[in-house]
């Protein structure tokens, strides 16, 4: 019951903060979105799943209740947790919880809407990445999507409604032709009901037959490419890309944060959860496309953003190549890949927030983030820039914080991949962490180093509004040194992939 | 006995006078007055098919179809109404907001 | 062996915690911070050191040893666990004891550089350095590739840190990033390497029997199979050997990626002398003898290493020969010198290589620090033609500058004579073995003894003697006291160190007295496969290094013989009163040398002539075809509906009209269909 609770409980807060009164909104939103954080952490301790959840494994806090047919087809609430969404739900609470206090300041009007809309948007992550039915997990999906419309959309930079709308018209496409796709899938194969499990149970056994005029092999292959597709767009892989600067850099830094730090990981872990786990002989026969794929977003990505000149558009840019390197993970279908995809999930999702706050941070005291008009900060707010530093360099991929383990793994697990080329082809993504490297020295000698001379005088924020930042360079840094904290259970989860696809590292 | 056929022929010329009516009158009462005919176009067949079929779910139509009319017509003189006080007339181009 | 293990531990944890202490008390309470962290960070170097010969000694008593630590990632799934662990033998013994000795004089030498001159963040600075000294301790302690390529990115991080102390000045803060873009573009083969590593073997420990060169030679010897993904062992094992010499040659600075180093200099010179002389530009050096065993096993990657060394080290010495500020001199002797150990190690001379690794260290570290202390009295002023003279103002760091300068050059019997000649002598005995590529090297190596000798005696003249050439050389303060005893030290080691292996001697004083081949020699109870012995065996069984017999007292002459030569020329054209440029002869070549015959153009080419110009095009392209499309099909559709919404009118009578016609279409089609028709 415990995600029940998680849900009902953070449902129940947005409802609550709507009909706040504005000037309280942020501080009720904030205590409140704490019992959700306590919620997930309590999971995490309390975790006793074992193997993964589509694949035979008992997840925690597991609830099965029939609730309609549709057609034939039984769609019962279940949800549940595994080693690989448990990391990503903990992800979820405390990124919302930094989002929530890092706006204080930041929102001028409509600040009870706001805040609402921030817990809903929790809300529905947690479904998202709890739900083990597919009718329950696509309506907590497009329920992510309204809230993030109107959070860019209401309260975003002056190019905001062309970005939400670019926003909402992407992912929608995504999800419909995701939702064509699994039903399609689903209508092809003997099976009674949209369990997660169950499909992939279905599928993996070859229970596909032909329908629509198509073969068994022609509507398993639509279906994989379909939900690819969808979960491409969400992940913003090159060339499904363009949504994500302009949503990313119009957003308020709050609702960037949960963009980045989460919403994006809905596509990689979809990935994870549909087309690894249900189709590994495609997984396997289109690993080198699949693989060059993530190459092109890597290096693409890591190249666009070196062309950047605007702070936050730079860090925007910089999640491309990390959701590159999750790709290339994915693919690999090995122990270190899968995990490491997992694992990169969520350090990106710490790493990008303390980016984005940071940049935040730095306009707030300055009243401009273009690179070229800032110049030497380093002194003037030293805690802002320690946490700038540590946020590019834990990007960068500086060991012992979680970027350098996620991406090592990844690399790890690829090199090792049974593809054709897969040597080449991991060495050829892992040149992205010298482009990185590149543009983000360049941001810190832009903004820190120098005379300074800032456009107006600068003000340092408190204590009190740098501490979720601080809060996060220290949870990655504690991920980065101690990794198999996470890892024991992620692995757990993954073992089942592993024997799927025949072992590999 | 009268055959269907003659009051299906009448039915269809009341019907085709109502059309021409509604698209090349342009006073608003003899507009409601075309869509009136286009109607009892329609209650003529029913009527008679009823007495051709022998049945009386024809005639019970043509009851609703009346009804109809009668409300139709009450809130067609409203707008009629809402137009001339706007427009001190009753010609129906002159409204030309109708869109998006 | 547990409290060796918890005592070897607390060698690198506990200048962590000095740094931990600099940066929180900086933050919160600079007040309460001694000396602006110099204190604790002095006390924590102090403790390391005394760690560090506590763990030597241990090693001389039969106490080497390799234990985990911690574990990372535990194993699942038939794969592998990635832990952290320590390797306690001759050689990590050795360079815990010579790093944290260098870091604890150039602490202390701080204290005159930096607080005495009234410098802020000194805080910032002495947290720079603390890091720095735990990542370095605690990578010169790793047990596996992994735990080693943490920590050298590590010190990476912490070289763009303290390079970059000086944050509102230009130079500092591009040669910050220059240094760290450099070496991360040779760690970017490091990675790889390490990657292959452990895809290949499953283990990337050092040492012990299921250490992956065990494996590798096993593999070898056909008494392993590994996964070679396909390739032949020997082959895959060259690759990999290769992809990790990446990142040596980018951090130790060798051609061509040594560009960084020279301007490494704009930071702090203490830091230059700790950072960019003795340890972390060693890390680099230290890796190649930490993976020996590993590149004892092919012939290939050992030639390219000795002539990328031999290059390296002549090519660097003639750009030497140019430079008017004395930092910039000192800058390419180090590449320089590096590329000395690099020949001695590629040359199959592991001992040659450690040796000239520990000499180098201790020479360069006090070449630095005196240079620091002639810079501290001549206010920041680094050109040698305008000092000049200064012998008589400082004469305590003259002495030691001169006995460094002496190791420097090669000249009997101070540290670098004995270990550079036994670098030179190993390459000409395998070069004479039969190893054309390595006599290639040796004789690059030689020419370069020449213009070391000449380089490092116009660097001397030109500082200490003649007559003072400027107002600043005329009033130069001598050093304070906490520059001078470090300076002192270090100044007396250089001339001794080298004693520790008389290697040129070898024939002479009998094997007893060479301390360091019998010290590396072990033997090591548990570790046979990490002693110089061994590694001599792979040199000559498996890579088919043979050695011709020469004599050294022959080959040392023939050095001495260059070193003395390049002095000479020194002493006559700058030994004088007034010196004059004589390098302008060169004419020229002299422009290119000066510019280090355009390296830096060309990289910066690469980085803003083509790298940038791609992204912009990838910019470009993004906005304008990627987001065109999208932007496209947006367009069109709303061009589209605002072309069809116009048949709407809003006058009733066209809606009728509108009305009809459809009626009359689908009666039309109604009837088609029907027949009627």
């Amino acid at each position: 019951m415990l995600v029940e609770a998680l849900l009902a409980v953070t449902f129940v807060a947005a409802f609550a903060v709507l009909l706040a009164p504005a000037r309280y909104a942020g501080r009720i939103a904030a205590v409140l979105s704490l019992v959700p954080l306590v919620g997930s952490l309590y999971a995490y301790a309390a975790f006793d799943g074992a193997g993964n959840a589509l694949l035979g494994g008992t997840p925690a806090f597991e609830t099965v209740v029939p609730w309609v047919d549709i057609g034939g087809y039984a769609v019962d609430w279940h949800v549940g947790l595994d080693g690989i969404s448990l990391p990503l739900v903990v992800l979820t609470a405390v990124l919302t919880t930094v989002a929530i206090v890092a706006a204080r300041g930041e929102i001028e009007g409509r600040r009870s809407l706001f805040y609402a809309l921030l817990l809903f948007t929790e809300a529905s992550l947690i479904g998202v990445f709890s739900a083990l039915d597919f009718f329950l997990w696509f309506v907590f999906w497009e329920f992510v999507l309204v809230p993030m419309y109107l959070l860019v959309a209401v309260y975003g930079g002056p190019r905001r409604r062309y970005a939400a709308i670019k926003f909402f018209v992407y992912t929608n496409v995504a999800s419909l032709v995701l939702f064509v796709g699994f039903v399609m899938l689903v209508v092809a194969t003997p099976v009674e009901s949209f369990g997660l499990a169950a499909v992939a149970e279905a599928v993996r056994s070859g229970a596909v037959t032909g329908a629509f005029g198509l073969s068994a092999s022609a509507v398993t292959g639509v279906a994989f490419l379909a939900l690819f597709f969808g979960f491409a767009v969400k992940s913003a892989f090159v060339p499904f890309h363009t949504w994500l600067p302009d949503a990313y850099t119009e957003a308020p830094t709050p609702v960037t944060v949960l963009l980045a730090g989460v919403v994006t990981k809905m596509g990689t872990y979809s990935l994870l959860r549909f087309n690894v786990t249900m189709f590994p002989d495609l997984i396997r026969q289109w690993a080198l496309p699949l693989a060059l794929l993530a190459v092109l977003t890597v290096l693409y990505g890591s190249l666009a953003a070196l062309a950047q000149r605007d702070a936050k558009r730079l860090v925007a840019y910089t999640s491309i190549p990390s959701m590159g390197f999750v790709l290339l993970g994915s693919v690999a279908a090995t122990n270190y890949g899968l995990a490491g995809a997992t694992f990169q999930m969520v350090s990106h999702g710490l790493l990008v927030s303390v980016l984005f706050l940071a940049v935040g941070y730095v306009e707030d005291a300055t009243g401009t983030r273009m690179i070229n008009k800032l110049s030497g900060l380093a002194d003037r707010l030293p805690v802002t820039a320690a946490v700038l530093v540590a946020g590019a360099f834990g990007y960068m991929g500086l060991p012992l914080m979680s970027g350098f383990a996620g991406e090592f793994f990844v690399f790890t697990g690829s090199f090792a991949a049974p593809y054709p080329h897969a040597q080449l082809v991991t060495a050829a993504a892992m040149f992205g962490i010298v482009v990185v490297a590149g543009y983000l020295l360049r941001l810190l000698q832009g903004v820190l180093m120098g005379p300074f001379e800032a456009p107006t005088t600068v003000t340092p924020r408190s204590r009190r509004d740098l501490a979720p930042a601080v809060a996060l360079v220290l949870l990655s840094i504690y991920l980065g040194v101690a990794p198999g904290t996470l890892m024991g259970a992620i692995q757990d989860a993954v073992g089942a992939f592993v024997a799927v696809f025949g072992g590999g590292l | 006995m009268v055959p269907l056929e003659y009051y299906l022929l009448f039915s269809a010329a009341m019907f085709c006078i109502g059309v021409f009516g509604v698209l090349a009158r342009r006073n608003a009462l003899v507009y409601l007055m075309s869509v009136e005919l286009m109607l009892n176009a329609a209650n003529v067949v029913f009527v008679a098919s009823s007495a051709h079929y022998g049945t009386i779910s024809g005639q019970v139509f043509s009851l609703f179809t009346m009804a109809l009319a009668a409300a139709e017509v009450a809130v067609g003189v409203g707008i009629v109404l809402v137009a001339y006080r706007k427009f001190k007339d009753i010609d129906i181009t002159n409204p030309t907001s109708m869109r998006w | 062996m547990a409290d060796v293990t918890a005592a070897v531990t607390a060698i690198p944890l506990v200048p962590f915690a000095a740094f931990l202490v600099a940066l929180l008390v900086g933050h919160y309470a600079p007040r309460a911070l001694p000396k602006g962290g110099a204190l604790p960070g002095i006390a924590a170097t102090a403790i390391s050191l005394v760690l560090s010969v506590w763990a030597f000694l241990t090693v001389g008593a039969g106490g080497a040893t390799v234990s985990q630590v911690w574990t990372w990632v535990p194993a699942a799934n038939d794969s592998f666990a990635l832990t952290f662990g320590l390797l306690l033998d001759p050689l990590s013994a050795l360079m815990v004891v010579v790093v944290s000795g260098v870091s604890l004089l150039v602490h202390v030498f701080s204290l005159g550089y930096m607080n005495d001159e009234g410098e802020t963040g000194l805080a910032r600075y002495y947290a720079g350095l603390g890091l720095f000294t735990a990542s370095m301790l605690a990578f010169a302690l790793a047990s596996n590739l992994l735990q080693a390529f943490v920590f050298f990115e590590l010190v990476g991080f912490c070289s763009w840190w303290l390079i970059g102390h000086w944050f509102r000045e230009p130079g500092p803060a591009s040669a910050a990033k220059k240094a760290f873009l450099v070496t991360r573009f040779g760690d970017y083969f490091l990675l790889v390497g390490l990657v292959g590593v452990l895809g290949t073997f499953g283990t990337a420990a050092f040492a012990g029997d299921a250490s992956f060169p065990a494996l590798a030679h096993a593999a070898l010897e056909g008494e392993a199979s590994v996964n070679t993904f396909g390739v032949d062992p020997a082959t895959w094992f060259t690759i990999l050997g290769l992809l990790i010499l990446g990142g040596v040659i980018g951090k130790s600075a060798q051609f061509p990626l040594q560009t960084w180093l020279p301007d490494a200099m704009e930071g702090p010179t203490p830091v230059s002398a700790l950072i960019h002389a003795a340890t972390m530009v060693a890390a680099g050096v230290y890796l190649v003898a930490r993976l020996y065993g590993f590149y004892a096993l092919t012939p290939t990657a050992l030639t390219v290493i000795a002539l990328v060394g031999g290059f390296t080290a002549l090519f660097a010495a003639t750009m030497a020969l140019v430079k008017r500020e004395i930092k910039q001199v000192l800058a390419y002797s180090t590449i320089s010198q590096y590329g000395y150990i690099m020949l001695g190690l590629g040359s199959g001379g592991y001992v040659a290589g450690v040796f000239h690794l520990l000499t180098h260290a201790t020479f360069k570290a006090l070449l630095f620090l005196g240079a620091g202390a002639v810079i501290i009295a001549m206010h920041h002023d680094e050109d040698m033609w305008k000092m000049g003279g200064l012998k008589d103002r400082m004469p305590t760091v003259y002495w030691a500058f001169l006995s460094g300068s002496l190791a420097l050059a090669g000249i009997v019997p101070f540290a670098g004579f004995w270990s550079k000649d036994a670098v030179l002598h190993h390459a000409l005995t395998v070069g004479l073995g039969g190893q054309p590529l390595v006599l290639f090297a040796y004789l690059m190596g030689l020419v370069a003894v020449a213009f070391t000798g000449f380089y490092t005696f116009r660097m001397v003249f030109l500082t200490f003697h003649g007559e003072p050439r400027s107002e600043t050389a005329r009033d130069a303060d001598a050093a304070s006291a906490n520059m001078r005893v470090p300076v002192a030290i270090l100044g007396v080691l250089a001339a001794v160190v080298g004693l520790v292996n008389v290697d040129p001697l070898k024939g002479v004083v009998g094997e007893r007295l060479l301390f360091l081949e019998r010290w590396l020699n072990g033997p090591l109870p548990g570790l046979a496969g990490a002693t110089a012995e061994h590694y001599h065996e792979l040199v000559v069984d498996v890579a088919g290094f043979h050695g011709a017999t020469v004599s050294p007292v022959v080959s040392a002459v023939v050095s001495l013989v260059f070193a003395l030569t390049g002095v000479a020329l020194a002493w006559t054209w700058y030994n004088v009163p007034e010196p004059v440029e004589k390098t302008d002869a060169l004419g020229p070549a002299k422009t290119v040398l000066y510019n280090n015959y355009y390296q830096d153009e060309f990289q910066t080419w690469l980085a803003t002539g083509v790298t940038e110009p791609l992204a912009n095009a990838v910019d470009v392209f993004d906005a304008s075809v990627v987001d065109g499309v999208v932007n496209g099909v947006s367009s069109t559709s709303l061009v589209a509906s605002d072309r069809l919404r116009r048949v709407q009118t809003g006058v009733v009578t066209t809606y009728t009209t509108q009305l009809v016609f459809g009626l009359v279409v689908l009666l039309l089609i109604v009837l088609l269909l029907g027949g009627w028709f």
